[in-house]
């Protein structure tokens, strides 16, 4: 029984193509329209938190200064700007954007299995972020209670928006755990199911290997926020005791009674820890494409690199607690996971080795995709190495309310996927629309961001060693042991974050001038070996393939082959097709 | 507590039967066996044979398990850690158990075991009876869910009110979701009847349909049965 995803072009039972503007653009069943909707939509909502992170900044490097920034309102952003950078701007954009656009033309397919159904997920994906939207607007505004939405004071009185806030918050958040499951579905579904003849699940590019995993890890930990969400709602709106212990407010008795706020930690880490795996794990992917693509050399280790996000994968699943070490949950949880915690630095650890080595005696070109994907070696690895330092117990419960945690988790989970991002929109942007984009632009807006990124995260973790506490809103006379110099820092950061934001609208130009401007990419601009760059279209069009699906013969890394006549060879090249290569190794 | 870690077990378990099963061993980077269909060997490349719609179900039976064991792990934390007003004394009191549960369980079960009826008519090519046993499944399915609102009422009748503890509140929660999932069901249940209504349709046609239900209804059955073996023995 073939389907239309993997079957060659019937005339019995054309491909339903789109006739109109409507059905083409806007209610498209496309993956590739619809990863571009879900693109546009995340970096639209992203520039909304990262507006939120300037407000943010220009109150803690110039305090009291401005004066609509008042101590809810910079709650209000916190929490906003977490929630949307986390949730509707990385994990949207790396599997409703990069998911839908590469699966299937990384894996030979014609559309995702269920093309409706991914359609009505990005649909519902926009209402959710509508929804999240609509919170500011409601009465009390948005909700300022952090954005782990921690209980009993996300719905008490003295928290920002404790009433409607909270609750749009929710809802948003179910909605969009909906529309993610609707989109998980069809990625696994089609990665398991609709690959073209040849590709076998280890000849796959480690980009789908990364965001299959991480859609698995949605699916299954996406479910711990949604519980949350519901039991949180009815302690909110309809007065049960899930979470909400028995609490005065103003000196009255709320009515709630016996409820248990660390349920709700461990729900929401349960989440909250693979959810940083969701995010990280299609960005390493991604990035083993990018450097092994831009280094003309295989990637080091590619069973390595598989096993290793299988094990990331699994072992995210036991490591949520770890954030939870001064909750005051049962210390002896603690041990258990601080190993957890230290094991999974280990695949984490053979991922690291295994770029560096891609990098070893390749034949690197300094590319703007590249230069992202190097910078994002040396982030992660900062951001990472001290999460090493967070994973053991004593080290952690005097750092985790600092600054410290801030920097830590901004390098590891915040700026280097975000690195990632922009690398592979450079290196995909080609194929998307047909026109590279500006290099000199480019290259200004990574010296910028990756320069920038580390003048606002490494004064950070000194910050952190000082003891300076984050969440605050003001450090004034109420901290004695802060030395002055700790201003002048955060006015330092401040000044190096609006550097950094200014240059993503160099960016923003540089995706718009591009389109129109723009050098004509060709099909095949970085010389590269996987499928989605073989298209007999650019931009590939509705079907992907022409007549024929593509078959394939080899794994995604045949770079520099020796004997080959040119230094990429592309998954779909029949061996008949090669040159003798023993008779070329007999001339060297 | 000890739940969570036997959860993440479990995923870690399933995974390791996955990676066992698929055997991660290729080595895809050598040369050798030039022709593709060497490499197209079973279990390789999208099998034909297997339906996506079939994948895709037990992708979401995987998602909806997580929710249910979730909602389970919190039931028990949630017994475990309450505490009253006063330190040390737990506010979890067991709700009275509405007695029509029993007759629901015994209706569910009769939806079910219609369907499979459907599904085994479907491969004896039996149309009429494929239409009564569907229809019969569907009809179960809905008593269920009256069932269940009688259910609420009785015990709300009874003194627990969505408000009035952790044990009844979880009551409600826990029949409210199962029950929203069989609604789902039932949405596809119904355009499955619809598409058997008209004369043209071969059985063929609607028999993954037939399938993917049934194997969702029996899913939602076991779902109850645990749920209710939970409610009655706390």
């Amino acid at each position: 029984m073939a389907y239309a995803a993997i079957a060659d072009r019937d005339h019995t039972h054309p491909l339903h193509e789109p006739k109109s503007f409507l059905t083409r653009y806007i209610w498209s069943q496309d993956h590739k329209v619809i990863a571009i909707q879900y693109t546009i939509t995340a970096i639209a909502i992203g520039l909304v938190a990262l507006t939120l992170s300037i407000l943010m900044r220009l109150q803690l490097g110039f305090p009291h200064s401005f004066s609509l920034i008042a101590p809810q309102n910079y709650y209000q952003f916190i929490t906003l700007h977490g929630m949307i950078m986390v949730i509707y701007l990385l994990t949207a954009l790396f599997l409703g954007g990069f998911g839908n656009y590469l699966i299937p033309l990384m894996c030979g397919a014609r559309d995702m299995v269920f093309p409706y159904l991914n359609m009505v997920s990005y649909w519902v994906y926009l209402l959710a972020v509508l929804i999240l939207v609509a919170g500011f607007f409601v009465p009390g505004g948005a909700t300022g209670s952090g954005w782990t939405l921690y209980p009993p004071q996300a719905i008490l009185s003295g928290s920002p928006g404790a009433r409607w806030g909270i609750v749009c918050m929710l809802a948003s958040l179910a909605t969009f755990i909906v529309a993610f499951t609707m989109g998980g579905l069809n990625y696994v579904t089609t990665v398991l199911q609709a690959r073209c003849r040849g590709m076998t699940m280890m000849r796959m590019p480690l980009s789908v290997w990364g965001i299959f995993m991480a859609t698995v890890l949605g699916l299954l930990a996406f479910p711990a926020l949604f519980v949350s969400a519901i039991m949180m709602t009815l302690d909110c709106l309809a007065g049960t005791s899930f979470f909400m212990p028995a609490v005065s407010s103003m000196g009255q008795p709320l009515g709630y009674n016996g409820g248990s706020p660390l349920l709700f930690q461990h729900l929401f880490w349960f989440f909250g820890h693979p959810e940083v795996y969701i995010v990280a794990l299609p960005a390493f992917g991604i990035v083993s494409d990018l450097l092994s693509t831009h280094a003309r050399r295989h990637i080091f280790g590619y069973r390595m690199m598989v096993w290793a996000i299988l094990a990331i994968g699994c072992l995210s699943f036991v490591v949520w607690a770890h954030h939870m070490y001064v909750s005051g949950m049962n210390p002896y949880f603690g041990f258990f996971f601080a190993t957890t915690t230290l094991i999974i630095a280990v695949p984490t650890a053979i991922k690291v080795y295994n770029w560096v080595l891609t990098l070893w005696r390749g034949d690197i070109h300094l590319t703007v995709p590249m230069l992202f994907a190097i910078g994002f070696i040396f982030t992660f690895i900062n951001g990472g190495l001290t999460g090493l330092f967070l994973g053991n117990v004593p080290v952690d419960v005097p750092l985790s309310a600092t600054y410290f945690v801030v920097a830590h988790f901004h390098l590891v989970m915040g700026v280097s996927p975000i690195l990632v991002v922009f690398g592979a929109l450079y290196h995909w942007y080609p194929k998307m629309t047909g026109k590279m984009l500006d290099d000199t632009l480019g290259r200004i807006h990574f010296w910028i961001t990756f320069i920038g990124t580390y003048m606002i995260y490494l004064p950070m973790y000194y910050l952190g060693i000082l003891g300076l506490p984050r969440r605050y809103y003001a450090w004034d006379e109420a901290i004695q042991f802060i030395p002055p110099s700790v201003h002048t820092m955060n006015k330092w950061i401040t000044v190096s974050a609006l550097f950094v934001a200014a240059v993503q609208l160099v960016f923003l130009f540089n995706l718009v001038w591009s389109l129109f401007k723009g050098k004509p990419a060709g099909g095949n601009p970085w010389r590269a070996t996987t499928l989605e760059w073989q298209t007999p279209d650019t931009p590939p069009v509705h079907g992907n393939w022409g007549e024929r699906l593509p078959v394939v013969y080899r794994w995604a890394y045949d770079y520099s082959v020796p004997g080959a006549k040119e230094d990429f060879i592309p998954q779909n090249v029949p061996p008949d097709k090669l040159a003798p290569i023993g008779h070329a190794q007999g001339q060297k | 507590m000890n739940i969570w870690v036997a959860f993440g077990a479990l995923i870690v378990g399933v995974i390791v039967w996955f990676l066992l099963v698929k055997r991660l061993s290729t080595r895809s980077w050598e040369r050798h066996g030039s022709s593709v269909h060497v490499r197209h060997g079973r279990g390789d490349v999208g099998e034909v044979g297997v339906p996506p719609a079939r994948i895709a179900l037990w992708v979401f039976l995987a998602v909806i398990t997580s929710l249910f064991g979730l909602f389970i792990s919190a039931y028990f934390i949630r017994m475990g850690h309450g505490h009253g007003a006063v330190h040390g004394i737990s506010d979890w009191h067991p709700v009275s158990k509405p007695p029509i549960l029993w007759f629901n369980s015994v209706v569910l079960v009769l939806s079910s075991a219609a369907m499979q009826a459907a599904r085994h008519s479907v491969r004896l090519n039996q149309r009429g009876r494929v239409r009564g046993y569907l229809f019969a499944g569907g009809a179960f399915a809905i008593l269920f869910l009256t069932g269940q609102l009688a259910g609420w009422h009785q015990l709300r009748d009874s003194g627990y009110g969505l408000t009035s503890g952790p044990a009844s509140a979880f009551f409600y929660v826990l029949t409210g979701v199962h029950g929203l999932h069989l609604l789902g069901g039932l949405v596809v249940w119904l355009k499955t009847a619809a598409r058997m209504r008209t004369r043209a349709v071969e059985l063929i046609e609607v028999r993954l349909s037939i399938e993917l239900c049934t194997v969702y209804w029996h899913y939602l059955l076991l779902v109850w049965l645990v749920m209710f073996a939970l409610l009655l023995s706390t």
